[in-house]
């Protein structure tokens, strides 16, 4: 696990600390994160990584695993 | 004039069959097969029993299919009580033994794992099934049994939060939504080239407003996915792509789109009506809306679950400075608004008071509970002449310079919380009843629009576990996001909890919130 994932594999613990999502493959699907948790999420890596993410860019497609957000964080100059 | 809600799809399923009513996400319905499936439900619910005015609780999503059950409860002499078969099952449980419904309508699907919490004599009535039975011409017991329903027999029952742990069901009458939506249709002056907008759920009021201005003027109703609503992006384009040109959505949707500058460059010269209720709306964001939608009327509408839809309605005529309050405007017809001092007796001109509602949109009271509903709906004591109720809506509100309503705030602990009327005591309660807890005290950062629990405990729990416990009883929209343990409480001088100490400890944890209830 890369430093990257670890944070936000963290980010998400805080966010729905009942959640289990090792067991997801998609987090959307699962129900694991709703539109307030998004919001927050969004918010909470902005503020880590000093970013604003685009509203073009929070789609279903970018938040539904650690792989994807990272990803998208990619597109902001974020190294894995 | 129409007297009966149910005869609103009857007059439009006439005059348009063929034309798109609802339109889902996997399912449509035209007007005709809308009155259909209605017809359907009728015929299953008017052979439980000849009993009529029950309540038959509806246990669906947000689907076409679930319009056409409202509807069909309706023409079988009934109301509706609609239930989100996805909230907490112990939750559900005490609204079904509240209610105790003459008959529950479901999913297969939900049946096999709703059946332990439905009550005992309880006849069940499975949507697939019903819809799939032979159609039987039960026009003639409809039509009597909506003759023998007069305007001021229940319509709807909506459970909203309850601030002992328990929430309460709102009993609205026909005439209440019949002048509501008369009174929509004329201002919103929508029609079959109109496009409806629905976000909200039908355990809220909103969504009357929404079905009823569908089935009144021939608007279809399109039920915009609820995942459109976690990104905004997706949601401006539905606008776009199904040509919108109605919506009447809570605040913090508009105001998520606004943060994320999503309608830069976007056009939507379709879109005639924004209006938003439910909670206070930003003017700043507001603003914003306005300034990228250039053919738009926007409408800040302000009402109470105990009133049918809207009680007040704002139109936007002028330019505010992004911190200056928006109005709620004036009444909406056969309404009147009270502002009352300590007494019920009117305040003075634009003096603070609570703000009251009198008219014909006032809910019958609360199921089941005739002390809270003499509480809430007291007799006018400034007119002696003689008796009427209103509503006390617990808002504090003023009128300004204008003559425009204004709002300040609550008389005591409720919130909206994303749309939601929220008792902060029903989240306490849930959360005394945690084994380790032995008090809890719930706080809102509006800023944030979060929800803290501040708890005592003999240690810090693990939040994951805490969480988990509460959610089998509060339904998501209600879980704290802060969770702030602490060893014991602050008290004030009288022994209660002191809230502003506890205020201070979270703010103490955190940069520049404001706006705490």
């Amino acid at each position: 696990m890369t430093e990257l994932t670890q944070t936000i594999h963290s980010i998400l613990a805080e966010l729905r600390p009942e959640a289990d999502f090792s067991m997801s493959v998609d987090y959307l699907t699962d129900g694991l994160l709703d539109s307030t948790d998004i919001v927050s999420l969004v918010a909470s890596l902005d503020a880590r990584y000093g970013i604003s993410i685009e509203g073009t860019d929070i789609l279903p497609e970018h938040f539904t695993s650690v792989a994807t957000i990272a990803r998208l964080l990619g597109k902001y100059g974020v190294a894995s | 004039m129409i007297a009966h809600v149910g005869q609103y799809l009857q007059e439009t399923s006439a005059r348009w069959p063929a034309a798109p009513a609802i339109i889902g996400a996997e399912t449509s319905v035209t007007f005709g097969q809308l009155a259909e499936q209605a017809n359907q439900i009728a015929a299953a619910l008017i052979d439980v029993s000849p009993l009529t005015k029950c309540p038959i609780a509806v246990l669906l999503p947000r689907a076409p299919a679930t319009v056409a059950v409202f509807q069909g409860v309706l023409w079988s002499g009934h109301f509706y009580v609609p239930l989100d078969p996805q909230s907490p099952r112990e939750r559900l449980g005490k609204i079904l033994t509240d209610l105790s419904p003459l008959a529950v309508v479901l999913s297969q699907q939900d049946h096999l794992h709703l059946a332990p919490i439905l009550p005992p004599h309880t006849s069940v009535i499975e949507l697939e099934a019903t819809l799939l039975s032979a159609p039987t011409d039960i026009r003639k017991t409809i039509q009597l049994r909506m003759e023998q329903t007069i305007d001021t027999d229940p319509v709807y029952l909506k459970y909203t939060s309850g601030s002992t742990g328990h929430p309460k069901g709102v009993v609205l009458p026909h005439r209440a939504v019949t002048d509501y939506i008369e009174w929509a249709a004329a201002t919103y002056q929508l029609g079959p080239d109109d496009a409806i907008g629905n976000q909200a759920a039908f355990t809220f009021d909103v969504s009357v407003q929404d079905i009823y201005l569908c089935l009144k003027t021939g608007a279809p109703l399109y039920l915009i996915p609820e995942s459109h609503f976690s990104f905004p992006a997706n949601l401006v384009d539905y606008l776009s792509t199904h040509k919108i040109s109605y919506f009447c959505w809570v605040p913090s949707v508009l105001v998520s789109v606004s943060k994320l500058n999503l309608l830069a460059g976007v056009d939507l010269p379709q879109l005639r009506w924004i209006t938003v209720l439910g909670e206070v709306m930003p003017t700043r964001h507001f603003q914003y809306w306005a300034a990228h939608c250039p053919t738009a009327t926007l409408v800040n509408t302000y009402g109470p679950t105990e009133t049918a839809i809207a009680s007040t309605y704002y139109v936007l005529d002028r330019a505010f400075e992004d911190d200056q309050p928006l109005p709620i405007g004036t009444a909406c017809r056969n309404t009147e608004i009270l502002i009352l001092d300590e007494q019920q007796l009117p305040v003075s001109d634009q003096q603070t008071g609570e703000i009251c509602i009198r008219g014909s949109s006032l809910a019958l009271g609360y199921w089941n509970d005739p002390e809270k509903t003499a509480h809430a709906f007291p007799e006018i004591v400034h007119r002696k002449h003689y008796p009427e109720k209103m509503y006390r809506t617990g808002d504090l509100g003023y009128w300004n310079e204008r003559g425009e309503l204004m709002f300040v705030g609550r008389l005591d602990t409720q919130i909206k919380h994303l749309g939601y009327r929220i008792e902060l005591g029903e989240i306490e309660s849930a959360a005394s009843r945690v084994v380790e807890i032995h008090r809890a005290c719930v706080l809102y950062d509006a800023s944030r629009q979060q929800l803290i629990l501040c708890y005592e405990s003999g240690r810090e729990l693990d939040r994951g576990a805490l969480r988990k416990e509460l959610a089998e009883t509060l339904p998501a929209y209600m879980l704290p996001r802060v969770l702030l343990h602490m060893p014991t409480f602050p008290l004030n001088p009288n022994g209660k909890v002191d809230r502003q100490q506890l205020q201070s400890h979270y703010l103490s944890q955190t940069t520049t919130p404001n706006g705490m209830a």
